[in-house]
């Protein structure tokens, strides 16, 4: 019986894993749709109030409190070096982990959790070093469409040349 | 014999690991005690051998049980070395107590192997060589001690007295435990045949010089293999032959003969001896009869003094040799039981030392001691047993009132006799040699003197005098010891050792700040410890859970759902509730405590070793060790202490050359104490202080800073040595020079949110203080509004809060405002300038200004309003997020809203700074 229910236990969690290989949450910011691996995403939620803290660099918005836990957010348009919106109703966070750190992320809206096969996605353009280039990760393909797929890592920890030093 | 195993690491083996250091910990203190002790020629007092020897023993008795033989082999030597002190017949000199040290070393080595490794294995080298060196000392002392008895024994009667008594004196538990292995049982076979072999060359014959050298041979190699099995009891027996043979038989001008009842005579116990190894696996030789066994003429005559009462009561007498095995256990059943009885009482003597219920206790469960040890043949106890009682009788009478003297003097008496009968219990024959100044003891208590009167009467060097004292009280017991001292062989090794001691031992005592006194000291500890030991994660976890039990409750008084409504019953409940809260947290606080004493005695250890590597004399005085600091944050002290240390000794205090009167010792003192929310850990030196000129110069060379001179302040220029890397020194030591302590020292107390303020004068000293936060996470704070942000200040760092109308107001001329308050100008932060936020209030009278202070610094910061004051949990901000200056850290307000915490020093600092050259904001 015991021995049974573990199995059914592994099994699930083999599943589990196999479920979060490929997916991808998708956003928008402007017109542009990103994504992001599954994975890392810990939970979306609402806007909230930020609390701003003084002396960071402009896309890190502030801390929220996230149940008790102080959790920074950064505002990916800002660190995309795009102008930063007025937050609406369907402004929201995306709360990642990184580094055994949470970080919120605001974007413009929360689309869909896509299903990108590995063999999809291609690399990113080696031409054309727009400034977000060095975030992206891969080009996703999904029928006629292509997802922007981002590395969080570099997107939180890459400052080699911040947005403050390239505007 | 070793094989090569992993231990398996379970909870108690865990825990006597930690025990363990602990108890290194405590000893190592001891032994560098001693050891100064020698070096200024005190005699060493007995009970902090005792207390030394009890720890190695300790540590033996629960490694051997988990089979960590090389844990055992070290401690088993360490102690054999202390018995020599203990028994009193050898002197510890430097380097004993040096080795001893590094014996405590090696086996801190290898329980942290155990820890990490799983395993002690693969370190023998380390072990033997630690093992080698206690060896050679063990060694020097057996030879000097064959001497000894080959001049004392004059006779062959003499001579197997000597083995006797040398038998009675190194049993010791052995460190092959349980079974015998194989290489036991070849040496008991190859042990065996060499017997022979000797009786086949020397009984009936004239020896020959080729004789002398193979019985010599053989000898040797008897030694060799039992000294390695661990047998020293059998390579003492043998050792002693060898000495004894060389008296008789090998000299020169005899030529001996050995007949077969003579050869029996000194073989016979060894084959004895083998034969119980064979048994137990144990060489701990059979006690023998009782009488006349020890050479000592006060032992001897006690005893015989004993014989006298036995004849009294014939017929009644066993000896404890014919005891049957379910009597002894009987016997040690009762005497236990007994033991812990006195014990009891006697702590309770201590509260009520009037209480007649009590006294009368005392006194049956000695009449019982007495009655079961006379019974078995134990006559040492018996006699002591039957001193003790007929004092309680006396106090019965009220013919004397116990004091406090008395009440340790039979505490010590009462430990005394349970360490016999727990040796007696493990087989040893461990004969009580403080019987004499045990009996003496109690005598004293009998006489009835007042405190001070009896230990003058110790110091009288004419003791048969304070003998006389005694009056009529003086008995059968008193004649016999008065006889004796008489004849001038009688000693008081206890007390002289203490009590001469005395002033010596409060010199040492407040040179090292050891407040406890070592004497009673360290029983009387462990008796009172009350203790669990709790994993340092699962007081982290309390501790968060009661931080959000705080926010929770902060949730629910604020919640705006009540807010502006009149509930009564509510806010009792609040109330209640709340204050229910605070005491949690205090608890919760205080389990996180403990006195940094043990980080305090490390440094003793330090001291020593870096005096003795350096050649300077420096002496270590240590004050306020009792005082609590977080667990984390004397974890995080002791690192920079070493540094401190050390470079007290290495850079800051001179070698005093031996011509040189004019210099002074090294003198080093670490002091904690409270202060305010904080606790101060100071370390003085009294060296020749810093070097600003040459700090100045390596700073400007090394580009660290670029000012000039006179722009600095001496206190900057000395606060430059905590820069990463910065040293002054030319060559590296090997103590230090590499410029990484003090950077250690920084890093840490940033670490816990402390600071380390240096301060020196040239050719007095230098003083570091390091201030640390009381605690780490729950602060009193004030909750204040900047323009839009709420922010917290920490209440303790708050003077007052004014409002001040524009004329008080003074300008700089880069706009720096300032304050007139009562006379001091005090500068004022403006949030909104230094952050470059947007403020409401701009005008001085529509705001408000917060005044704190830090290290006598004051700044008064601007505010909009104050919200309200509360418990704050601090929260670190997301390391994802740099530190901020200025900002220590967040904490989530009631209505769920973070606010963040400013940092007082932080934003002096700041404030500091900009002064003078406006920044522009990079924002």
């Amino acid at each position: 019986m015991q021995g049974e229910n573990d199995f059914i236990e592994d099994d699930y969690d083999d599943e589990d894993e196999n479920t979060q290989k490929d997916k991808y949450l998708s956003f928008f910011i402007g017109k542009e749709e990103y994504c992001v691996g599954v994975a890392c995403v810990i939970e979306v939620i609402g806007m909230q109030k930020i609390t701003h803290v003084p002396e960071m660099p402009d896309f890190l918005k502030g801390v929220i409190n996230l149940r008790g836990q102080v959790i920074p957010v950064t505002d990916i348009r800002v660190r995309f070096g795009m102008d930063s919106l007025l937050y609406n109703d369907r402004t929201c966070i995306i709360v990642v982990d990184v580094r055994d750190s949470h970080v919120g992320l605001v974007v413009d809206s929360v689309n869909d959790v896509l299903d990108i096969p590995g063999e999809q996605v291609e690399a990113p353009p080696s031409v054309n070093r727009h400034y977000g280039n060095r975030f992206i990760t891969g080009l996703g393909k999904i029928g006629e469409d292509v997802k922007i797929i981002l590395d969080i890592q570099k997107l939180l920890f890459d400052d080699e040349d911040t947005s403050l030093d390239n505007r | 014999m070793i094989e090569n195993k992993t231990i398996k690491l379970d909870e108690d083996l865990l825990s006597f690991i930690v025990e363990s250091r602990e108890i290194l910990d405590d000893v190592e203190p001891h032994l560098i005690g001693l050891g100064q002790r020698l070096e200024k020629n005190i005699p060493p007092d007995e009970e902090t051998v005792n207390f030394i020897f009890r720890g190695f023993h300790t540590i033996k008795g629960t490694a051997a049980f988990y089979h960590l033989d090389n844990v055992v082999s070290v401690a088993h030597k360490a102690e054999t070395l202390l018995e020599y002190f203990r028994s009193g017949k050898e002197t510890i000199n430097g380097s004993c107590t040096d080795i001893l040290c590094q014996a405590c070393d090696v086996m801190g080595f290898l329980f942290n192997k155990i820890e990490s490794a799983g395993s002690e294995m693969d370190h023998e080298d380390k072990v033997k060589s630690i093992i080698h060196r206690l060896n050679g000392r063990i060694e020097v002392f057996k030879k000097k001690k064959v001497v000894e008895t080959s001049s004392s024994s004059m006779d062959y009667e003499g001579f197997s007295r000597g083995e006797d008594r040398n038998s009675k004196r190194v049993s010791e538990s052995d460190v092959t435990y349980g079974e015998i292995g194989r290489s036991t049982q070849l040496f008991i076979a190859e042990f065996r045949s060499l017997v022979h072999g000797i009786e086949e060359i020397c009984v009936g014959r004239t020896l020959t010089g080729d004789d002398r050298s193979k019985m010599k041979e053989i000898l040797q190699m008897m030694m060799d293999g039992a000294l390695f099995l661990g047998f020293d009891q059998l390579g003492h027996h043998v050792d002693i032959i060898v000495a004894s043979l060389e008296k008789k038989l090998w000299a020169d001008d005899q030529q001996g003969m050995v007949d077969h009842d003579d050869f029996n005579h000194v073989f016979d116990d060894l084959l004895t001896t083998v034969n119980r190894i064979e048994q137990t696996g144990w060489d701990i030789p059979i006690v023998s009869g009782h009488g006349g066994q020890d050479d000592d003429p006060l032992v001897l005559s006690l005893s015989e003094n004993g014989k006298d009462d036995r004849d009294a009561t014939p017929g009644s007498r066993g000896s404890w040799r014919s005891l049957s095995p379910p009597m002894k256990d009987l016997f040690f059943h009762e005497a236990f039981q007994c033991m812990e009885h006195l014990e009891k009482h006697l702590n309770f003597l201590r509260e009520e030392r009037l209480n007649r219920t009590w006294q009368t206790e005392i006194k049956n469960a000695f009449h019982l001691i007495k009655g079961s040890s006379g019974m078995a043949g134990h006559n040492d106890l018996e006699l002591i047993a039957h001193n003790a009682e007929e004092c309680f009788e006396a106090v019965l009478d009220d013919r004397i009132i116990l004091d406090e003297w008395d009440l340790k003097a039979l505490r010590h008496v009462v430990l005394e006799m349970k360490e016999t009968l727990d040796g007696l219990k493990k087989g040893q024959s461990r004969i009580l040699f403080k019987k004499a100044a045990l009996i003496h003891m109690i005598n004293q208590i009998r006489s009835g003197l007042s405190c001070d009167e009896k230990e003058d009467a110790i110091h009288l060097p004419d003791i048969s005098r304070d003998n006389r004292q005694k009056g009529g009280e003086a008995d059968k017991q008193d004649g016999v010891l008065e006889g004796k001292e008489d004849g001038g062989s009688f000693r008081f090794p206890l007390f002289e050792a203490d009590m001469h001691s005395e002033p010596e031992r409060s010199l040492i005592k407040d040179e090292q700040g050891r407040e406890r006194g070592l004497l009673w000291g360290g029983e009387r500890r462990k008796s009172e410890r009350k203790d669990i030991r709790v994993s340092i994660e699962k007081l982290d976890e309390l501790m968060n859970l009661v931080g959000e039990l705080v926010l929770a409750e902060n949730m629910v008084s604020n919640n705006p759902d009540i807010k502006d409504r009149e509930l009564e019953n509510f806010e009792k409940a609040r109330d209640h509730l709340r204050k229910i809260i605070r005491d949690l947290q205090d608890v919760a606080l205080a389990v996180r405590m403990v006195p940094i004493s043990s980080v305090f005695r490390k440094m003793i250890r330090q001291v020593h070793d870096l005096s003795m590597k350096s050649g300077k004399r420096v002496s270590l005085k240590i004050i306020g060790e009792d005082t609590e600091i977080d667990k984390t944050a004397a974890e995080m002290i002791s690192d920079p202490l070493v540094h401190l240390v050390r470079n007290a000794i290495d850079h800051g205090i001179q070698k005093n050359s031996a011509g040189d009167d004019g210099a002074v010792d090294g003198r080093i003192v670490i002091e904690a104490r409270h202060e305010g929310g904080e606790i101060l850990v100071i370390v003085r030196d009294n060296g020749k202080g810093l070097d600003t000129e040459k700090i100045f110069n390596k700073a400007v060379a090394s580009g660290i800073v670029k000012q000039n001179q006179s722009e600095m302040s001496r206190q900057d220029i000395h606060n430059l040595i905590f820069h990463p890397g910065f040293s002054t020194c030319d060559t590296v030591t090997p103590l230090s020079g590499r410029g990484v302590g003090m950077d250690v020292v920084k890093q840490n107390m940033e670490k816990i949110k402390g600071q380390v303020h240096v301060f020196s004068q040239p050719f007095r000293g230098t003083t570091f203080v390091m201030r640390i936060p009381l605690t780490l996470s729950i602060i009193d704070g004030m909750l204040v509004r900047v323009g839009m942000a709420s922010y917290t200040i920490p209440l303790l760092s708050i003077r007052e809060t004014v409002q001040v109308n524009e004329e008080r107001v003074i300008q700089i001329m880069d706009g720096q405002e300032m304050i007139n308050l009562r006379g001091h100008l005090i500068p004022v932060i403006r949030l909104d300038h230094m952050y470059g936020l947007e403020a409401k209030t701009r005008e001085m009278h529509e705001g408000l200004l917060v005044v704190f202070e830090h290290h006598k610094e004051m700044a008064a910061l601007f505010i909009d309003q104050i919200i309200g004051e509360q418990q704050t949990v601090i929260k670190g901000l997301s390391g994802y997020m740099e530190n901020v200056e200025g900002i220590s850290g967040c904490t989530i307000l009631g209505d769920g809203e973070v606010s963040l915490i400013l940092d007082v020093a932080g934003l002096l600092q700041k404030a500091r700074f900009s002064e003078g050259k406006p920044r522009s904001k990079v924002i």
